[in-house]
């Protein structure tokens, strides 16, 4: 897949990333929005306003997708800024937000992308590849 | 289908068996009970509690069910309820690892509890794992009960119990081998309409 994502960087975690790409839509979706921390609820909403309401993502696939992201460590749980107490823990979200391994895999699936797209605009437009 | 053994004001028992291998089935079961006005409140072994709509509470169009399977217990299960909750999906029920949530349907769209094909292969994965788990001993013990069956000494009525015993664990054993092979089938199904080309 090196020949996809531009330059090789030789560390451990780029080698420990690509094992992890291709992502399907929703996770690309749900890392994207995992950027800045963010609360399930709050994911479902940004990949429904990034795509312009196309991609409607369930909570059941949610939390599949947290669950797996959080087990490969490429998404990590965000403490509270300030401890909260009583009811207003209950009602609290967990906000989740990418670890460095996360926004290596993320940076290597939208180059992967990217390429591809750019081949196919090329080959489409001008009848074969320029470079 | 299944028999009202208790029925109240209020509330009504139905015994039904579902062994959770057909669980697009018991949605659907689900779904219609409460367009009836009934709601599912508590499931046990094999059976299903229903109450009643609450009176003067709106009906909705089309109440649907959904069910997702998470057999071991996690600490996130919090977060996946409130998830849930937060987009319009309420958690019924939780029984032996299978999660029951409620949809009142009504305007507008909203999203499927699992949106897209690959999570719900994954949940297929995960049913079909924890069934074989459970059939694959369940088999070898009856084989071997068979050979004790075939060499007991016991006769007259304790021998007629123990094989009439033996063959309807044999007959759950062969429902439940069947029900597996029709979720594989489906699950083979919904990963061959989207393979890759």
């Amino acid at each position: 897949m090196a020949y996809l994502t531009g330059e090789t960087q030789s560390t451990r975690m780029s080698s420990q990333a690509e094992q992890y790409v291709p992502l399907t839509e929703s996770t690309y979706l749900i890392m994207l929005s995992l950027l800045r921390p963010m609360h399930g609820y709050g994911v479902m909403q940004e990949a429904k306003e990034l795509t312009g309401g196309v991609v409607r993502l369930g909570p059941g696939t949610m939390y599949g997708a947290l669950t797996a992201l959080q087990e490969r460590g490429m998404i990590e749980l965000v403490e509270p800024a300030e401890p909260v107490d009583g009811a207003a823990r209950g009602r609290q979200r967990k906000e989740y937000v990418l670890t460095a391994l996360g926004r290596e895999v993320l940076r290597l699936e939208q180059a992967r992308l990217q390429k591809l797209a750019d081949i196919g605009r090329e080959v489409m437009e001008h009848g074969s590849a320029q470079s | 289908m299944g028999r009202h053994s208790h029925d109240r004001d209020d509330s009504r028992t139905v015994v039904r068996l579902f062994t959770g291998l057909a669980n697009d089935e018991e949605e659907e079961w689900l779904s219609k009970t409460d367009a009836d006005g009934w709601r599912l409140a508590r499931r046990g072994w094999a059976w299903y509690v229903f109450t009643r709509r609450p009176v003067g509470e709106r009906s909705t169009e089309r109440p649907i069910y959904r069910m997702d399977f998470w057999p071991q217990s996690s600490a996130h299960m919090d977060d996946y309820i409130a998830i849930a909750r937060d987009a319009g999906w309420e958690h019924v029920v939780a029984y032996n690892g299978w999660h029951y949530f409620r949809h009142g349907g009504g305007a507008g769209e909203f999203p499927e509890v699992l949106s897209d094909r690959e999570s719900q292969v994954a949940k297929y994965r995960r049913v079909l794992r924890a069934a074989a788990a459970l059939w694959t001993p369940a088999s070898i013990i009856m084989l071997i009960n068979l050979s004790r069956l075939n060499r007991t000494a016991a006769t007259g009525l304790v021998r007629r119990v123990y094989v009439a015993g033996w063959w309807g664990s044999a007959a759950v054993l062969v429902f439940m081998g069947c029900q597996m092979i029709r979720m594989w089938v489906l699950l083979r199904r919904l990963e061959k309409r989207y393979q890759k080309l």
